[in-house]
């Protein structure tokens, strides 16, 4: 088991490598994620503060809020980061993935795993830094769960990818999801401010372990329960089987011309 | 004329493509109207807890959004892609004929008016619905300064996108720049304090003079005395960044070797 777990590690490894080494041919992408979020901030803080001084009781202040929204925009990818990989089933290309030794699934969640965190790292050191001047050494917790919300949310971005194998082209879906994931993963908007109902109803979806809670436990806002782990296992269970499933019903009709 | 007319024969050949990928225009739909819902909620969910923010309401925030939205729709539809013509080396074709090389910018793609459609029957039922007895002159006037100030989104981007004449891909600071323009897409510069504001407008003038005084005219927001001085403000912008663009890309123009920026 733990030799099946070393050689995945190593080629998880390899392949964000890989994705550095193709990032940094341009590296003003590093910068150009850094400023989105900043600019980002912005609006953000002016309309937050305008409504908090307006007298509104909620849970937030305004350095809560604006540490919410450096967590929840600063981590956010969408559909658009993992271009590249929905491509290769389009064009074809998946298959010089299919005569190596790795299944084309992990091949999927690695990279795309490896894609957010390389791109992501900047301003990841921002998050670190002001989690641990404004809230403390536990916010470094809300990050590592946000690791393991990227795990779920790039098996749910995979499987997407793999529905290229009965529909080729296939961005109209991948932004659909990304809009939807943006509003009910709390990118948008912290969930605790929706109606009581549309909260319970996100709370048995897996969006809101991608941003929201890690957001709220970096914040200091939520404990740890062994449900809240059994919840992030179970989703990434339930999901890569799902992927499993539709990568081995693609490949029966994949015929290298595209799905 | 002919510049029209070859104009036109690009745009019907667009249509003519995109009606084969009819799934492209009907996913085209479906996200923009998943993404009005998205928006709603997001203003739904803050009205909520307060009924005006900065003096603005829910339904006035979300005009602001629909005439960004417009603004946007359009800026995609007639943005001038000159970056991707230097970088592929098209550009030297494109000089060799008999006509402007403009007319080959121009990428005229009709799954932008479909956008274009939506965010335009967004703005009206907005108006007409849930914020009726707006003064038709203050509306006419504020639609005018909107058309009037439309180059104060393009031009801008077309001025980055010269830019590829001297860095190659300019990708980035396309990105960079469209990232600051449309974190406002959603929120008025009326929200911000004033150092921010003239900080904005410094950066962009098109997120204040073409998105927030057309809306802000349009409802009654700012004078029509004012709405005349913005009117001058956006004339001299034009023309100002017209005359920059014109000369960033004269001079790109004479660095050109055909092979790429």
């Amino acid at each position: 088991m733990l030799n099946v777990i070393k050689k995945e590690w190593n080629v998880f490894i390899e392949y964000t490598k890989l994705q550095l080494m193709a990032y940094l041919e341009y590296p003003l992408n590093f910068l150009v994620g850094f400023v989105w979020t900043c600019v980002a901030l912005i609006p953000m803080y002016f309309f937050w503060n305008a409504l908090l001084t307006s007298g509104v009781d909620i849970n937030y202040n305004q350095t809560t809020i604006i540490l919410y929204y450096l967590f929840t925009i600063g981590f956010f990818y969408s559909g658009g980061f993992f271009k590249s990989l929905r491509q290769e089933i389009i064009k074809g290309t998946i298959v010089t993935t299919l005569v190596r030794k790795i299944r084309l699934e992990n091949y999927f969640v690695y990279n795309a795993i490896a894609t957010v965190l390389i791109s992501r790292f900047l301003i990841g050191i921002v998050i670190v830094i002001a989690g641990i001047y404004f809230v403390g050494l536990q916010s470094l917790l809300g990050v590592l769960f946000f690791i393991f919300g990227l795990i779920i949310g790039a098996t749910i971005y995979s499987i997407l990818i793999a529905i290229g194998f009965w529909t080729g082209e296939s961005w109209g879906y991948f932004y659909v999801t990304s809009i939807i994931i943006n509003l009910v993963g709390g990118s948008i908007i912290p969930l605790d401010l929706f109606p009581i109902f549309w909260q319970k109803i996100i709370a048995y979806t897996p969006f809101s372990l991608m941003f929201y809670v890690p957001a709220k436990i970096y914040l200091g806002e939520l404990t740890i329960t062994p449900w809240l782990i059994f919840a992030y296992v179970a989703w990434a269970v339930v999901l890569y089987l799902i992927l499993n499933k539709m990568i081995s019903l693609g490949l029966k009709r994949f015929e290298q011309l595209g799905g | 004329m002919r510049f029209f007319n070859i104009l036109f024969k690009r745009f019907m050949n667009n249509v003519r493509t995109q009606w084969e990928y009819k799934s492209n225009i009907i996913g085209a739909v479906a996200v923009e109207l998943i993404y009005f819902i998205t928006i709603i909620a997001f203003f739904g969910v803050i009205f909520q807890l307060a009924p005006k923010i900065a003096g603005w309401n829910m339904y006035e925030f979300l005009l602001y959004f629909a005439i960004a939205s417009i603004s946007n729709s359009l800026s995609h539809f007639l943005g001038l892609w000159i970056d991707w013509d230097i970088i592929e080396g098209h550009l030297i074709n494109h000089l060799t004929r008999p006509i402007s090389e403009f007319v080959f910018y121009f990428e005229l793609n009709v799954i932008d008016l479909v956008f274009l459609f939506l965010d335009t029957m967004l703005a009206i039922i907005l108006t007409i619905v849930f914020i009726p007895n707006l003064p038709l002159l203050n509306v006419l006037f504020g639609i005018f300064l909107f058309i009037i100030s439309f180059p104060l989104i393009e031009i801008p981007f077309a001025i980055v996108r010269t830019l590829a004449f001297w860095h190659g891909r300019v990708y980035n600071l396309i990105e960079m720049y469209a990232s600051f323009l449309y974190n406002f897409e959603r929120i008025p510069v009326a929200v911000l304090t004033k150092f921010f504001m003239v900080f904005f407008i410094a950066i962009t003038p098109a997120g204040y003079l073409h998105w927030y005084i057309p809306t802000a005219m349009i409802l009654g927001k700012i004078t029509l005395g004012y709405g005349l001085l913005m009117l001058v403000a956006i004339i001299g912008s034009d023309l100002l960044l017209l005359g920059i663009f014109l000369l960033v890309y004269k001079k790109g123009l004479s660095k050109y070797e055909g092979f790429g920026g």
